[in-house]
């Protein structure tokens, strides 16, 4: 039986690296106009990709839930992590943004299929990095070499960015954002590592390993 | 429970505050932060009212450059921190103790109505076949006449906004030589 007083306290730690995540995710540093830094909460996809994610790792058994208030708390950061860890991964609106909000809903479904919790995390982990790829490597390239000169009175450069907005509406940042994203993503990994062996009780059934993710 | 535990628990509480207060509040300035922070506390009221004031409006004089006449949408959100350094300048000649620190706050007023009112001018004439947009030059003056009715202000800063006024008079006249 574990201890009511050390699981509470094991989960105010992981409350509080999820805070963290949290905070430090919704940091963005516009690369241009008068903003040095901007904070942006994660919209509805996000919100709902993270609620989504948040139910298909806790079936999987990979988050640890506590019995009484402090499992739901502690529900509910995971949720508002895993949404705010979806708004840096996801490109902003657009195409490209359907497209890859599509990929994660059926990557939530191939979670929940995995028999355990090894290959659960790798799943996530798979779509992390196809989201983190297109978001970071993709877009700002695509971006970049999408432009086109106004002709004088021909518009071309205000057509373009039209037809680039439909796809996506990117806006540059400074390279220092894509650190403070990664220390969230960082925060986020280490909530779920700390968390995986849980306590004597809650010890998925059948699992009798102790080792750790990967 | 244990007085770390406590603490942990105090952490998160603000942890969770200060996401909420970024979300809703959505500050752009670290400098901007701290003003604000001095001005809801009430420590020195009227410094924290200047340098607030005083960083938007230096902030719209650099984003006035770059941003295009015909980028509507920019040129009103820059209109809109004019406004809001106008009310920090207020606040600071509402906490001034004494004529010289509320004649410091209105040099700087009228500073921002100027840019204000110059920028809106600029905005509703166009070239000379163009019909001017008498709607923003009606705002312009009205503009112009809030920093005519600072009382403190000096004689020459007076003198240009009277100026501008004049302009945009005319501008707004279709019959100037009547």
């Amino acid at each position: 039986m574990a201890d009511p007083l050390t699981e509470r306290r094991r989960a105010l730690g992981l409350c509080l690296l999820l805070a963290a995540a949290l905070l430090v995710g919704g940091l963005d540093l516009p690369a241009r106009g008068y903003e040095s830094f901007r904070y942006a909460m994660f919209g509805f996809t996000s919100g709902l990709l993270g609620i989504l994610y948040t139910f298909a790792l806790v079936s999987r058994e990979v988050l640890w839930r506590p019995a009484g208030w402090i499992g739901t708390l502690l529900l509910v950061y995971w949720a508002a992590a895993t949404a705010m860890l979806f708004r840096v991964l996801l490109p902003p609106p657009g195409l490209v943004q359907v497209g890859l909000a599509i990929v994660a809903a059926v990557g939530a479904g191939v979670i929940v299929s995995r028999r355990d919790r090894d290959g659960a995390v790798l799943a996530l982990g798979t779509v992390t990095v196809i989201l983190a790829v297109i978001r970071f490597a993709l877009v700002p390239v695509f971006w970049a070499r999408s432009g086109l000169p106004n002709w004088g009175p021909v518009r071309l450069g205000a057509s373009a960015d039209a037809v680039r907005d439909f796809f996506v509406a990117f806006a540059p940042e400074r390279p220092a954002s894509q650190a403070l994203h990664f220390l969230a993503l960082a925060l986020w990994v280490i909530a779920l590592w700390l968390q995986w062996e849980p306590p004597g009780d809650h010890r998925p059934a059948g699992d009798h390993r102790s080792d750790r993710p990967a | 429970m244990s007085a770390i535990e406590g603490a942990g628990w105090a952490l998160l509480g603000l942890l969770t505050l200060s996401v909420g207060a970024l979300a809703i509040l959505r500050p752009t300035d670290p400098a901007g932060v701290l003003n604000e922070i001095r001005l809801a506390a009430g420590f020195d009221r009227y410094e924290a009212a200047m340098d607030e004031g005083d960083r938007i409006h230096s902030t719209v004089v650099a984003e006035l450059r770059r941003t295009a006449k015909e980028d509507l949408e920019g040129r009103q959100a820059l209109y809109a921190m004019l406004e809001e350094a106008a009310d920090r300048y207020e606040i600071a000649r509402r906490e001034s103790e004494g004529f010289y620190e509320d004649q410091r706050a209105q040099i700087r007023l009228a500073r921002t109505y100027m840019l204000w009112a110059r920028s809106l001018h600029e905005d509703g004439t166009g070239a000379w076949y163009q019909r001017n947009d008498e709607e923003t030059l009606r705002r312009a003056r009205a503009v112009v006449d809030r920093g005519l009715a600072l009382p403190d202000i000096p004689g020459d800063r007076r003198v240009e906004l009277e100026e501008l006024g004049t302009r945009i008079d005319r501008a707004l006249t279709p019959w100037p030589i009547l």
